[in-house]
């Protein structure tokens, strides 16, 4: 007894606090390692409010399977077979790693001699490292210039990140769930294991719903979410910003329901716009100008002695007729009736109206609550919408319409409305660290104060695009993905280099891009590619070189502060959250984490001192925490200078081991900073015109200009069909879509085994999700298998679902399943799932160049197999 | 005093050594340095730097101005570049960044 007892003694049974992965939500775990076996993850019970809510989700329990995969690449590798192309098996040889990090040295150093640009890096938005070094890294190897992030524009939110950016100073938008009372969602994941704070949304929603809150989705598809739902409005795919525009045209033209107050005081609705669009201004000032409904006259929007800001009517001043931008909107949106929304989208008219008249009378607009002892407006209503909604043709049309839903009810950035993720953070109380804020730009309007780049306003710059994601002629967009366009034709393109080395971390861009063979194409255009790995999946047959990375549950990482993008797994209320990602077992075989890996390299590349610089401005480090560039740092002694630097001198590496998270209060005038801070929004995106009138300039210059189309840069949003909609040849006659399910992540969780396993109960995650009478109307039925045909040629295979849970005239494809590789046994195997860029197009026409976001439903015949 | 100053990412396209070394008499400003920049690099480095038709003169979104820990960026009017720089240092660095990431 006594033997088994000091045996157990003696044992290891530890709980080790760290981050998440497995998505981009950055949750904070605890992992349990017995005798230096990982065997248990769960949410960590100190990240109660965010950082997943104290909870984890599937997918994050699921890490395990990762860290132990049989199927992990453990050893560099070099490739034997010189012919590259879909299917062609590399002929992996096992090398050393000194063998590895000298030749990709040397390929590096020949292609910076030639031009660092020639270089590019490809990141996914998964891939949660700390965002500071990933920056200094990429600054210091091709000078951030040519970067290529995995999934961006088919299946990030570039539309909705630039509306974030305008409307809320954020990179996205959250919904006060504590105060919400009816929310709306298109085509979003929110609150079942997608979209941000994946593991707390569901928590927040559902402890909202049990409050009294009512969720209304709009969804081709009966989606997680919509399932969760009080109810699920089916809709045809790429028509959500129609219905949306009605029922502005609802609230501001028949039921009266806006919220003048807010539109006066924080937005740009009483600036007066002219017969051109633009505003009227000030002769001596040049500022904008409002009409004083009190004293009957125009004056700068800024003034003092405004007694009462107009929104409606019109104006003359100096001898034009000008209305205010409020006006604008109403006179526009009148053409969209619910009867025309019906026609389009499906959605009865009866049902548009009902649906408006509850959000509108639910926004309580004049009401206040008090928060904190401060009387704040009360506008529980929120709109939140993602892919699903913006994944089409007219990107920005859809993304300001659903933003302005909100706006005009003034739900904006106060009490039980939608809110930034997270425009305003004023530090930790001992430091002020991290800090940003919006501030103002030009004409009053708020320009975001942290953003992944210049943040999109009316100081954006249009340049003759030199990178290949041809990103700076859309300034508007968070990320480019014109790649495989510029690399297919580098001189059509104008690029003054040639593309030599590409240098790959955390993603699979062949199945998240678009038209596959052409993606392919466009990476053996590289002479040399390289990989980071946890896997050999399919973008890998192209690589040359193979570096085996160590997982996240191998390595340290600091992936929240000091980015507002890494930010996403603080609460939007409550309080502040950072954690520390260690490792919970060292790294496995030969794998080596991704800083260790990057640090030889830039030894290897005298680029330490760039790194340094370039980490000391972005990770706002601060004297006596600086980095010194005649020095060389480890990656725990850099994260040791970064922690201190934003909490203290006691707040160092190994406290955050130990305790793994710090909270700090967030303040109204954080969550709520509209009503701390003078900035105002645009109803009325007055500096479209402007850009529009810069973009065409630029246009003019280049060869390939015509292919590219702007014409959506206008001050106010339309609605207009995506090429699907369009199509009318015999046959054509599903609408096939991609959804998100909450199983997988993007391409990149379909070895896991658990997952697996999971996804094999649930019909939606694997099949083909088709409407039950129109396969009766065809003779298919449940677990066919069939062949679908994309209008532009694209085919591919899948086995049906049928159910009464997904618009008749739609066909549903989830995620990135239909992996191939050889070296993916799990993923590779028939029945798991379809990829939906099979059927997809490289073609300019398939994507809203304003935001640089792809078109991503297409109509297809289907066959069976 | 000698200042240092550092070009990164695109800037290095303009100022191939990536570093240079002025002597400028002191007390100098951030303001100072960026004239005898423009100065010394004429027309194409005053482009990069400042942005003059949005009212008030400022510095240009792709531009982020680094020294010993404090950062400005296009948020900042160039009125606000009145800082002296290193007061009482003989030796002082400055770097010239893309805002690859904000916040202040």
């Amino acid at each position: 007894m006594a033997l088994v007892k000091e045996l157990k003694a003696e044992k290891e049974d530890v709980w080790i606090p760290s981050v998440c992965n497995i998505c981009y939500s950055n949750c904070t775990i605890r992992a349990r390692r017995v005798d230096g076996v990982l065997v248990k993850i769960e949410g960590h019970p100190e990240a109660a409010n965010a950082g997943g809510g104290g909870r984890i989700c599937a997918k994050g329990q699921s890490g395990i399977m990762l860290l132990y995969d049989p199927n992990r690449v453990n050893y560099p590798l070099k490739r034997t077979n010189p012919e590259k192309g879909i299917g062609i098996d590399p002929g992996w040889q096992r090398i050393s790693w000194d063998e590895a990090l000298d030749t990709l040295a040397a390929k590096l150093k020949e292609a910076r001699q030639k031009d660092p640009r020639s270089i590019t890096l490809t990141f996914s938005a998964v891939d949660t490292l700390s965002f500071g070094f990933t920056a200094a890294w990429w600054m210091a190897l091709n000078y951030f210039s040519n970067w290529w992030v995995s999934g961006a524009g088919p299946h990030c939110g570039n539309g909705e990140h630039a509306m974030a950016a305008i409307l809320h100073g954020a990179i996205h938008t959250q919904v006060d769930y504590d105060h919400c009372n009816y929310l709306l969602m298109f085509g979003c994941g929110a609150g079942a294991g997608m979209y941000y704070n994946a593991t707390a949304s569901m928590r927040w929603i559902a402890d909202a719903k049990v409050r009294g809150m009512k969720v209304v989705v709009l969804d081709p598809l009966l989606s997680t979410p919509a399932e969760r739902a009080d109810e699920w409005i089916p809709i045809k795919p790429g028509t959500d910003g129609y219905v949306a525009l009605s029922m502005i045209n609802l609230l501001v033209n028949e039921y009266n329901l806006y919220d003048a107050e807010h539109l006066k005081t924080h937005t740009n609705a009483p600036y007066l716009i002219k017969k051109n669009g633009k505003y009227m201004r000030d002769r001596e000032t040049s500022k904008p100008l409002v009409w004083d409904a009190g004293e009957g006259k125009a004056k700068t929007y800024d003034d003092p002695t405004i007694k009462d800001f107009a929104l409606t009517g019109t104006y003359g001043v100096d001898g034009e007729t000008c209305c205010p931008g409020f006006q604008a909107l109403k006179d526009h949106v009148k053409k969209y009736t619910p009867e025309g929304a019906a026609s389009i989208s499906g959605v009865p008219a009866g049902t548009i109206r009902r649906i408006t008249k509850e959000f509108g009378e639910a926004a309580r607009i004049g009401s206040s609550i008090e928060i904190e002892g401060h009387k704040l407006p009360h506008r529980p209503v929120g709109v939140l919408y993602f892919k699903g909604a913006q994944a089409h043709k007219h990107t920005l049309w859809t993304a300001m319409a659903l933003s302005l839903l909100p706006e005009i009810v003034g739900a904006a950035d106060t009490p039980g409305s939608l809110l930034g993720s997270n425009p305003r953070c004023l530090g930790y109380p001992e430091t002020g660290l991290p800090r940003w804020e919006p501030i103002e730009g030009p004409d009053g309007l708020l320009i975001a104060g942290s953003w992944i780049g210049p943040p999109p306003s009316a100081l954006s710059e249009v340049k003759v695009p030199e990178n290949i994601s041809l990103q700076e002629i859309s300034p508007l967009s968070v990320l480019g993905t014109g790649q495989p366009f510029t690399l297919l034709d580098p001189a059509k393109y104008g690029l003054k280099y040639t593309p030599e080395v590409l240098l790959m971390t955390g993603c699979n861009v062949i199945m998240t891009h678009t038209e596959i063979p052409k993606v392919a194409e466009a990476i053996k255009r590289f002479p040399f590619v390289a990989s980071l790995s946890l896997h050999l999946d399919e973008v890998t047959e192209f690589a040359d070189l193979i570096l085996p990375e160590a997982s996240y549950l191998e390595r340290y990482d600091l992936p929240q502060p000091p980015t507002l993008a890494g930010y996403h797994n603080s609460a939007i209320l409550k309080e502040w959250l950072t954690s520390l990602r260690q490792p919970i077992v060292e790294p496995l075989y030969e794998r080596k984490p991704r800083h260790e890996i990057i640090f030889h390299l830039l030894d290897k590349l005298d680029l330490w001192q760039d790194f340094a610089a370039t980490y000391n401005m972005v990770a706002q480090l601060r004297e006596p925490y600086l980095l010194d560039p005649n020095k060389r740092y480890t990656w725990t002694e850099i994260l040791d200078l970064t922690l201190k630097s934003h909490f203290g001198e006691d707040h160092n590496l190994e406290w955050f081991k130990k305790n793994g998270v710090i909270k700090w209060k967030k303040k109204p005038e954080e969550s709520y900073w509209k009503h701390f801070m003078k900035l105002r929004v645009p109803i009325y995106f007055e500096w479209f015109v402007d850009l529009r009138e810069r973009t065409e300039e630029v246009l003019r210059q280049l060869t390939y200009g015509e292919e590219l189309d702007f014409s959506d840069l206008q001050p106010l949003p339309d609605w207009g069909p995506c090429a699907s909609h369009e199509e009318k040849r015999p046959g054509f006659d599903l609408y096939a879509f991609y959804y998100r399910v909450p199983t997988h992540t993007f391409s990149s969780t379909y070895n896991n085994a658990w997952l697996d396993d999971l996804g094999q109960i649930d019909p939606t995650v694997y099949n083909l999700v088709m409407n039950e009478d129109y396969g009766k109307k065809k003779g298919l039925k449940e677990g066919d298998w069939v062949w679908i045909e994309s209008m532009y040629g694209g085919r591919t295979k899948g086995k049906l679902h049928l159910t009464q849970g997904v618009h008749p005239e739609c066909l549903a494809i989830a995620n990135c399943g239909g992996h191939w590789s050889k070296y993916l046994p799990i993923a590779s195997q028939p029945e798991k799932g379809s990829c939906f860029e099979w059927l997809m197009k490289l073609d300019p026409k398939c994507v809203d160049w304003t935001v640089q976001n792809w078109d991503l439903c297409v109509k297809v015949k289907v066959d069976k197999a | 005093m000698e200042v240092k100053v550092r070009f990164y990412g695109q800037f290095r396209l303009l100022v191939e050594s990536g570093k240079i070394t002025l002597h400028i008499d002191p007390p100098a400003t951030l303001l100072d340095l960026i004239n005898h920049l423009c100065q010394q690099y004429g027309d194409k480095m005053k482009r990069m730097l400042i942005r003059e038709d949005t009212g008030k003169p400022r510095l240009k979104p792709e531009v982020h101005i680094a020294v010993k820990g404090k950062s400005w960026d296009f948020t900042s009017d160039l009125v606000a570049l009145n800082e002296v720089l290193g007061e009482n240092d003989r030796e002082i660095e400055v770097f010239f960044i893309p805002p690859l990431q904000g916040g202040k």
